[in-house]
């Protein structure tokens, strides 16, 4: 019986450590969420900015507030795992690359990007950006239609734009 | 000679107390009557009686003080265990003892019933704890799946905000690295780079 007692207590603190092992690898390894803004700028006609960038003060900032219209022609949403790629297709043929390298000490993301057409490094062979969770960052500057391609980046939870 | 008379002098013949001609004058007696020898062998039977009485007594009673301090210093000199009688003999007959309970020594694994009954009163206080045991486990890893990875560990600040470009390369394009403002004064990074092919130089190779 006393056996049976000290085994019991073994495998309450045997789960509960496994739990607590699990949380943090879960917290390490779990995907980390992001989003994509795919945004074309122009400088023609009417001034509309797309609703759904209301949550993006930053595109109200010089140099994007130069361009007339915003408008978000996608933004697909991705889960990005440490050190696998994730690939994402623009509008132009080009394909956008994400790998998220690490999670820093201090909660940001560190990841690469890098935007070429298949199988060719015609534009942006390599970037390496540091984020902190929900903050953007910004690729732009691709010709397309009348006008400009602006990609945006959003890796974590959102706390402030 | 009356039956009185002939009783008090087969006492003192029993007691020897006569003179040496009454001894033989009442073994000749004896020898010629039965009822006379029966009655001298009733008073050897009382008195063998009498003397185991006596001797019974005699054990009662407690060593004296010298009888004590010579077994002392025997069992010194000998080296004997305090635990084994100092009088080997019984002190008392074995009918008179009290009842004595036995307590049971404390060997590891002998489990007697009154270990048991004392396990069985220990068992609610021990569930107690394993349930305590339990609840902290369960808090613990409550607490580390569900609260910690919303807080910052304590020492590290909240991260700064913003974005910031670590390293870039732009290959054959020209680009430029700025940033924009954000909410509450953040950073945020912008890369503009041109999809334009440079013209290249055929001659020197470079743009």
């Amino acid at each position: 019986v006393s056996a049976l007692r000290t085994a019991l207590v073994v495998v309450v603190f045997a789960v509960g450590s496994m739990l607590a092992v699990t949380a943090h690898a879960q917290r390490e390894r779990g995907p980390v969420p992001a989003e994509v803004l795919i945004v074309l700028a122009t400088t023609n006609g009417e001034r509309n900015i797309d609703r759904r960038l209301a949550d993006v003060p930053a595109l109200r900032q010089p140099p994007f507030n130069t361009y007339r219209s915003l408008t978000l022609l996608d933004s697909p949403e991705i889960e990005l795992r440490i050190g696998r790629a994730h690939e994402v297709p623009l509008p132009n043929g080009r394909r956008i690359r994400i790998v998220l390298r690490e999670i820093t000490s201090d909660g940001r993301y560190r990841f690469q990007v890098s935007i070429n057409r298949p199988g060719e490094q015609d534009y942006l062979p390599e970037l390496s950006v540091v984020a902190s969770p929900g903050d953007p960052f910004f690729i732009a500057g691709q010709s397309f239609r009348d006008g400009t391609l602006v990609i945006g980046f959003r890796l974590g939870p959102r706390s402030r734009t | 000679m009356t039956g009185v008379r002939h009783e008090d002098r087969l006492q003192k013949y029993f007691d020897g107390e006569l003179s040496a001609e009454e001894r033989e004058a009442m073994r000749l007696e004896l020898e010629a009557s039965g009822d006379l020898a029966a009655k001298l062998r009733g008073l050897e039977h009382l008195q063998k009686l009498v003397r185991e009485h006596a001797t019974a007594e005699l054990e009662v009673e407690a060593p004296s003080n010298d009888e004590m301090w010579a077994a002392i210093q025997g069992k010194i000199d000998q080296g004997i265990a305090d635990d084994e009688p100092m009088f080997p003999q019984p002190v008392r007959p074995e009918q008179t003892r009290p009842a004595l309970q036995v307590i049971p020594g404390g060997k590891p694994g002998d489990k007697s019933a009154t270990d048991k009954r004392v396990e069985e009163k220990r068992r609610p206080r021990t569930m107690v704890w394993l349930g305590v045991a339990g609840t902290i486990a369960a808090a613990a890893a409550a607490l580390l799946l569900f609260v910690l990875p919303n807080i910052n560990p304590p020492g590290i600040d909240a991260p700064p905000g913003g974005s910031e470009v670590e390293e870039v390369d732009f290959g054959y394009s020209t680009g430029a690295i700025f940033s924009v403002e954000g909410q509450e004064g953040a950073r945020y990074a912008v890369v503009w780079i041109s999809d334009e092919k440079p013209l290249i130089d055929e001659a020197e190779g470079t743009p």
